[in-house]
């Protein structure tokens, strides 16, 4: 987190392009538009929701204001899934939500210049194609850009309750 | 705007609206009028003929330029005031703190 | 994180153009409802006046904030009401759907300049030039209006014009505020005898110039006017301008029939009352013109403070609660002064958090009042008669509820008038008054507040619902009690009408109305009688915010039970205990009731699992009974609700959530969704 953070301002002055927060799931590097993170934190004290599917752990409290957490390593089946005091969540804010992700640990923030983001190939990450904005490549290594608003407001994650938005809608058509 | 324009018109002639929109430019226009007082000066006429709206913010503008202007020791002169402009300052009160001259 | 102060830096006009569209939708909220209340009648003298000022102070504010747009249809409206008042044209019933219909063009033009809705510029030229065709065909030889006319009732006041000297010391603010004295002068000029007024500006400081902010307002006026216009009038010309201390009237009555102007002996200086200050009906349409002489002793706060200050209060009660835990820990006689600090602390926050939901509480007659139109108009469209009596109109509840409430009542109340309420010619066939009735009531029961929409119609139609179920493909039998067949209109698609109307749509409503009102707590019952009529009654907790609650350990988690849905707790013994076709039982005074496992409900690695060695908490709601199974009781408290839906879906079976006092989250238990999901298992 702190060393994050502290790269984080080095990086602000690289020219052009968006920033990134880069994190490891499953072995493979993710980086995520970092004007999208609110913070990150340990995971701690994690309310179970019942009948949930296994990777939404259930929410926290984050300065009086509930807010539900995602382990992503579950959703994509990234192997073996342990807790403890080094366990990274990212909070996130898209979609007027704040969402708390779980990942195998935060790396750094870069800055991608545009040039570098290639489209996302249609197979290879664990990530749906669906989710994933390019890919960018920093220091020879690969960079898989997720949509994480896409990803947050999709069917498959059910943070967003989407018949309840169609119930609204109605509402105000009476 | 840049320091201080060349002022040496006898005739001070403010243009256009005089209103709360355009306050900070003309209360810099007036200050740099009043910093351009001669040593001792006598009388000072402000032309408004020009000015084609007043309000109550600008009303008061003018009427602390005048103010200024006496505490100064000159003897300011309004001037050549239209019509409509006399009629807004007399229905805002400022007949006595803006006295005009008569008309022509 | 944004700071209500931090964002006020510079001068922000629309803070203060917020007050004039607040006020502004009053005046009109006002006005409507004095026209409705009216039907065809004509108004009587203060009826009239009441409306002839909200236009006035629409038009004034209008004019003042530069609005110029909403003066236009204001002003006509005004000239007719003037002329009407005056007894210059003749009351015609049309009118009154005329002056609706100028309050519906203003709204419009007050929702443009407020959300940016777009404005039908044709309607408002329209009302505009009808209103002015009244003016002139039913004008006679223009009469000045000045001149009192014989048989014209006039108020003392208007008898006896006088001289009023006023005092006018703005605040430094006023012209990037963006008031214009030209109104305000304009305005006063009006009220004035011709001639007789007159205006005076004086400086109250010289700075030194350059130093000077030219916007800040350096001037104070006194104006002198002769007038019949009351106090009040003269006092409305400030209305959006100025706060008490800034004005001061001096009046100096006159009697024309004596000496015109000697000034009559006594003579007061009087403070005049504050402009933005009304009593705590404040958002009631019609607390506006209450006005009057009352003293003012309340303020107009924006709402976000005082959610803030709600949510500060819960933030408070949480420490509160956890420095309760940690003392809990201690050895008492070593801290007893600590204790007792902590048992003082503990009732202050319980007194200010009291304090401060009750600012959150609002009448529900802001949302009752907007029916009698509706109704009037549905009622005329459908060709049936209705009556609509409201009871309760001062109930309070929260006002996040209020705001929630209106859609789903609405629904009702057109639905009641479609399809409850006969036409009249079908009431007199059986036997009934012509003239229908609606009543909306309102009482507050316990913790809840319990909304009735009542009407003597026809009551619904068993068979038709059973057969449109069937036909939506909705389970049901014959064999179902009314209990049971009324909740079936409830179900998505459902709709019986046997044509579809613009009144009650198609089919969408009854579940988005249980929806919405399921959302903010509550419940809908119906009952219903063939051919006497049928009653939804909706129930709502009394706050959102702020929840008595038991809270309950099963296994690691923490659940809070509502309070008030708890009957009792006990340790049952074995011979209580009893299974009834396969589910389990618990015997209480002669009562089975079902036992409700949690862990299984939420599939939880529970302590207890075999109710002899628990808890079972007694619940009952909505007329259910039951006994919740848990591992042990922890604590009565009252807990802070937080919305889960915030950042997450809707969770089945919890009503919201809430933060205990070491910091996690504990869900709140919805009690009928948990029996809905325990019959499901």
């Amino acid at each position: 987190m702190q060393t994050a953070h502290g790269s984080a301002v080095e990086q602000l002055t690289a020219e052009g392009g968006a920033e990134y927060l880069t994190f490891t799931l499953g072995g493979e590097s993710y980086g995520l538009d970092i004007l999208k993170v609110q913070e990150i934190r340990g995971y701690d004290c994690v309310t179970r929701i019942a009948n949930t599917p296994a990777f939404i752990k259930g929410v926290i409290n984050l300065r009086g204001v509930i807010v539900p957490i995602v382990d992503l390593r579950i959703k994509f089946n990234m192997g073996e899934v342990t807790y403890h005091e080094f366990t990274v969540v990212i909070i996130i804010n898209v979609l007027n939500k704040v969402v708390g992700i779980v990942v195998d640990g935060v790396s750094d923030v870069v800055a991608l210049p545009p040039q570098s983001i290639k489209p996302a190939p249609e197979l290879g990450a664990s990530l749906d194609t669906r989710y994933i904005t390019g890919l960018g490549t920093l220091n020879d290594e690969m960079l898989i850009l997720v949509d994480i608003e896409k990803l947050i407001g999709s069917d498959e994650l059910q943070i967003v309750d989407s018949t309840a938005e169609n119930t609204q809608k109605e509402a105000v058509n009476l | 705007m840049g320091k201080k324009v060349f002022v040496n018109n006898k005739n001070i002639t403010p243009n256009g609206p005089i209103t709360i929109e355009r306050a900070k430019e003309l209360h810099q226009f007036f200050a740099e009028r009043l910093d351009g007082l001669p040593e001792q000066p006598l009388q000072e006429t402000i032309d408004l003929s020009r000015v084609d709206d007043i309000d109550a913010c600008g009303c008061q503008l003018l009427a602390l330029f005048l103010e200024s202007m006496k505490t100064r020791g000159a003897t300011p002169i309004l001037a050549a005031a239209p019509a409509a402009l006399r009629e807004r300052i007399d229905a805002l009160g400022f007949h006595d703190l803006l006295a005009l001259q008569p008309e022509p | 994180m944004t700071t209500p102060s931090g964002e006020n830096n510079s001068i922000d006009l629309n803070r203060f153009n917020q007050v004039f569209f607040e006020e502004c939708a009053e005046n009109l909220a006002e006005m409507e409802q004095i026209l409705i209340s009216l039907g065809d009648r004509e108004p009587d003298q203060e009826q009239m006046n009441a409306i002839f000022r909200a236009a006035h102070s629409i038009k004034g504010g209008a004019g003042i904030f530069g609005f110029n747009d909403m003066t236009v249809v204001t002003h006509v409206m005004e000239s007719l009401l003037d002329r009407l008042r005056n007894q210059e044209i003749p009351f015609a019933p049309g009118m009154i759907d005329l002056f609706l219909e100028a309050g519906d063009a203003i709204s419009m033009q007050l929702a443009w300049h407020r959300e940016g809705k777009p404005v039908d510029q044709e309607a408002i030229d329209g009302v505009r030039a009808k209103l002015q065709q009244t003016i002139d065909a039913g004008a006679p030889a223009p009469v000045p209006a000045d001149a009192p006319k014989e048989g014209t009732p006039l108020s003392p006041e208007e008898l006896l014009p006088r001289r009023c000297r006023l005092a006018f010391t703005p605040d430094p603010e006023i012209f990037a505020r963006g008031i214009r004295m030209e109104s305000i002068v304009a305005e006063l000029t009006e009220l004035a005898e011709p001639g007789e007024f007159d205006c005076h500006a004086q400086l109250m400081e010289v700075p030194e110039f350059a130093e000077l902010d030219p916007e800040r307002c350096l001037t104070r006026w006194d104006f002198t006017l002769l007038t019949r216009a009351s106090r009040e009038q003269i006092l409305d010309v400030f209305m959006f301008v100025a706060d008490e201390e800034q004005l001061c009237i001096e009046e100096e009555p006159v009697d024309r029939r004596t000496k015109a102007a000697e000034p009559a002996p006594e003579q007061g200086v009087i403070p005049a009352a504050g402009r933005r200050a009304y009593d705590n009906g404040e958002t009631a349409p019609g607390a506006f013109g209450r006005r009057g002489g009352e003293i003012e002793s309340s303020i107009r706060v924006n709402v976000t403070k005082v959610d803030q200050l709600v949510n500060q209060v819960g933030e408070l009660l949480i420490t509160q609660a956890m420095l309760t835990q940690i003392a809990a820990g201690l050895d008492p006689i070593l801290h007893q002064a600590l204790q007792r600090g902590l048992v003082q602390l503990e009732r202050n926050t319980r007194d200010l958090q009291g304090s401060v939901m009750s600012i959150r509480l609002v009448p529900i007659s802001i949302v009752f009042s907007r029916f009698p139109r509706l109704v009037r108009e549905i009622a005329a469209k459908l060709g049936k008669q209705v009556e609509l009596k409201t009871t309760g109109d001062s109930t309070e509840l929260d006002r996040g509820l209020i705001e929630k409430i209106a859609d789903p009542l609405g629904h009702l109340v057109r639905n009641a008038l479609d399809h409850g309420l006969e036409t009249p010619e079908k009431r007199v066939a059986c036997g009934k008054n012509p003239m229908g009735t609606l009543q909306l009531s309102a009482s507050q029961v316990g913790g809840r507040i319990v909304i009735d929409v009542t009407d003597d119609g026809a009551g619904l139609n068993r068979d038709r619902i059973l057969a449109k179920a069937l036909e939506c493909g909705i389970p049901c039998s014959e064999a179902m009690s009314d209990e049971e067949v009324w909740p079936l209109i409830f179900a998505p698609g459902f709709s019986t009408a046997s044509e579809v109307t613009d009144i009650s749509g198609r089919g969408v409503g009854m579940d988005v109305v249980l929806k919405n009102v399921q959302g903010i707590g509550g419940r809908v019952q119906i009952a219903s009688e063939a051919g006497k009529g049928a009653r939804f009654t909706i129930s709502l907790p009394l706050t959102l915010a702020i929840l008595e609650g038991l809270s309950v350990a099963i296994g690691k988690e923490k659940f809070i039970i509502p309070l008030n849905v708890v009957i009792e707790s006990l340790q049952p013994k074995a011979e209580q205990l009893k299974s009834v076709n396969g589910r389990e039982v618990v015997q209480v005074r002669g009562e089975y009731l079902p036992i409700l496992k949690l862990h299984r409900i939420f599939n939880l690695e529970a302590e207890v699992t075999e109710p002899q060695r628990g808890i079972l908490v007694l619940v009952e709601a909505d007329g259910e009974r039951g006994a919740i199974l848990v591992d042990a009781l922890l604590d009565e408290q009252q807990v802070v609700v937080k919305s889960i839906e915030t950042n997450y879906r809707q969770v089945e079976g919890s009503a919201g959530a809430t933060i205990l006092g070491d910091g996690r989250v504990a869900l709140i238990l919805d009690l009928p969704e948990l029996f809905a999901m325990h019959k499901r298992l």
